[in-house]
């Protein structure tokens, strides 16, 4: 390599070589004893480095109405290392895949809980503009995902597409606070699945249905290691959370 | 002020960045947003400065599979653009692609930006001319974080996949939907299709050097783990570090203070670890 070209590489290398801000609300994933976990994305200081807190996971997520396609690109996935370390993110030049573990799930503002009845909805979650594609079940199924490469260093940051569709024969559907559950795992890595994971996501409802879908999560379905970590959990995904304009 | 971890970090980095086909982070070099004086205006995070930095209207990124790509992202952190407005982009002129000297050639393959269902998508144009396009809105405290996708679509009909190899320009801005914010200057994303290091390196720094906008750092770097300020990142620098820490008195040693709020704390500590790790 000519002293020419490397000084033309470290300089275009300094259009990416720094970390990343501004990434509130995504999933940050990083990877421990050889198991994806999840956990919040730290506050974006005035620090060169964002970390990820591990332990949540409850996430949200917006949907918007756009010409009748009811869209999300929230939450994104932020891998990074896990908080005061350098080098926890995701095993470099892997691919992660995911899990959808079971149907859409229902806000039931009424009776605070969430429907039990087969939905009518369905969650679509793609890639690459497309490309790849899978839809939520309508049962207790799992359907496997897709997956795509970690990158050189295995920090990133990825967007799905996540669309809410009818399902078949059924009308469009209705403002309310719908959930997925969700895994990740490292293709080829034995037992790295992650801890199924929820995003929690609002289609015109009231911000408090919203808050109280997350709440009844946290209390009700992931089993929290105390009341106190849970309240802390979820205090900090209601705080850090996107929220519909 | 002499390297400790001169190139090798860098190269490796680099080729890492470059080389990987199914490339999808780039979350670095995300295109940072704010409003000041009531005009959009585009930065990255600097290198140099381990911060935020504007203006900044060059961005790299490389097609990964499916000849698509969603970096970068556009963020802007809470209060840096003004809540529930929604920005988007306009390309502002036709694609265009390296020809070994400059980026006179209208390319043929064209970039479709989406965001969305398909009907949330823009195709570069033909000829020069203006294509709007479409926005998203920011949250209730300015947060804007999304990242477009951008798909390389050959010139065959119907296009097919892979397209055609080349480093393409792209020329955006981005506006509000507040007419008391102007719109940004243009700005511009080179993407690599297949394209060999040497042809990204040789292009991204033609066209810097004729437009003149920064490509790179423009001031000498600061070095953040120089912490006893002697031109040489090594062990008398952690050992200072921790002398300053067990004081927390930025006063004393402002050097040690890396994040600049006036006290030695652990995110300075965390802040000093990592620039430590990364050298100068």
């Amino acid at each position: 390599m000519t002293i020419r070209s490397t000084a033309s590489i470290a300089l275009i290398l300094t259009m990416a070589s720094t970390a990343a801000i501004a990434h509130d609300g995504d999933i940050g994933l990083s990877w421990v004893n050889g198991r994806v976990i999840t956990g919040i994305v730290s506050v974006p200081g005035p620090g060169p480095t964002e970390f990820v807190i591990p332990g949540q996971r409850i996430f949200a997520g917006e949907f918007t109405d756009i010409a009748g396609t009811i869209y999300s690109p929230d939450p994104g996935f932020f891998s990074g290392p896990l908080l005061g370390q350098t080098a926890s993110a995701l095993p470099a030049n892997s691919t992660l895949r995911f899990n959808i573990l079971g149907s859409l799930l229902r806000w039931d503002a009424a009776a605070q809980n969430f429907s039990s009845t087969t939905p009518s909805e369905r969650l679509r979650i793609e890639f690459a503009a497309g490309a790849l594609t899978r839809t939520s079940p309508l049962d207790g199924s799992t359907v496997a995902g897709f997956g795509f490469n970690t990158g050189p260093t295995g920090g990133f940051d990825e967007h799905f597409d996540f669309y809410l569709d009818p399902a078949a024969n059924q009308p469009a559907p209705a403002d309310g606070i719908y959930a997925i559950a969700l895994d990740l795992f490292i293709d080829g890595q034995a037992n790295s699945n992650s801890l199924p994971y929820y995003t929690v996501f609002n289609f015109n409802a009231d911000e408090a249905q919203h808050d109280a879908a997350i709440d009844f999560i946290a209390s009700n379905i992931i089993p929290a290691p105390s009341t106190a970590a849970a309240l802390l959990i979820t205090t900090a995904l209601i705080a850090t959370r996107r929220r519909r304009p | 002020m002499r390297p400790t971890l001169p190139l090798k970090p860098l190269l490796l980095v680099f080729s890492g960045i470059i080389a990987s086909p199914s490339l999808a982070q780039l979350h670095q070099s995300d295109i940072i947003l704010r409003v000041t004086d009531n005009k959009l205006e585009t930065g990255w995070y600097s290198p140099c400065l381990l911060a935020p930095a504007f203006p900044h209207r060059v961005f790299i990124t490389r097609f990964g599979s499916f000849d698509t790509i969603n970096d970068p992202g556009f963020d802007a952190q809470a209060g840096s653009l003004p809540p529930n407005t929604q920005i988007g982009f306009d390309i502002v002129s036709a694609l265009r692609v390296w020809n070994g000297t400059d980026f006179s050639q209208i390319a043929q393959p064209r970039i479709r930006v989406r965001l969305g269902p398909p009907s949330n998508s823009r195709l570069t144009p033909l000829a020069d001319t203006l294509v709007p396009g479409f926005g998203f809105t920011s949250s209730s405290t300015g947060l804007y974080h999304f990242h477009f996708n951008y798909s390389l679509l050959s010139q065959a009909t119907p296009p097919a996949a892979p397209a055609e190899s080349g480093v393409y320009l792209l020329a955006m801005r981005l506006w509000a939907n507040n007419p008391a914010i102007a719109n940004s200057e243009p700005f511009w994303i080179i993407f690599s299709q297949n394209a060999s290091d040497a042809d990204l390196a040789a292009a991204a720094t033609a066209f810097a050097a004729a437009t003149g906008l920064e490509l790179t750092c423009s001031n000498a770097p600061p070095c953040p783990a120089d912490v006893n300020t002697d031109n040489v990142v090594d062990g008398s620098d952690f050992t200072a570090f921790i002398n300053s820490f067990s004081t927390g008195d930025a006063t004393l040693d402002p050097a040690a203070d890396l994040s600049g709020d006036g006290i030695i704390d652990g995110t300075d500590f965390i802040d000093f670890i990592n620039a430590f790790a990364a050298g100068c």
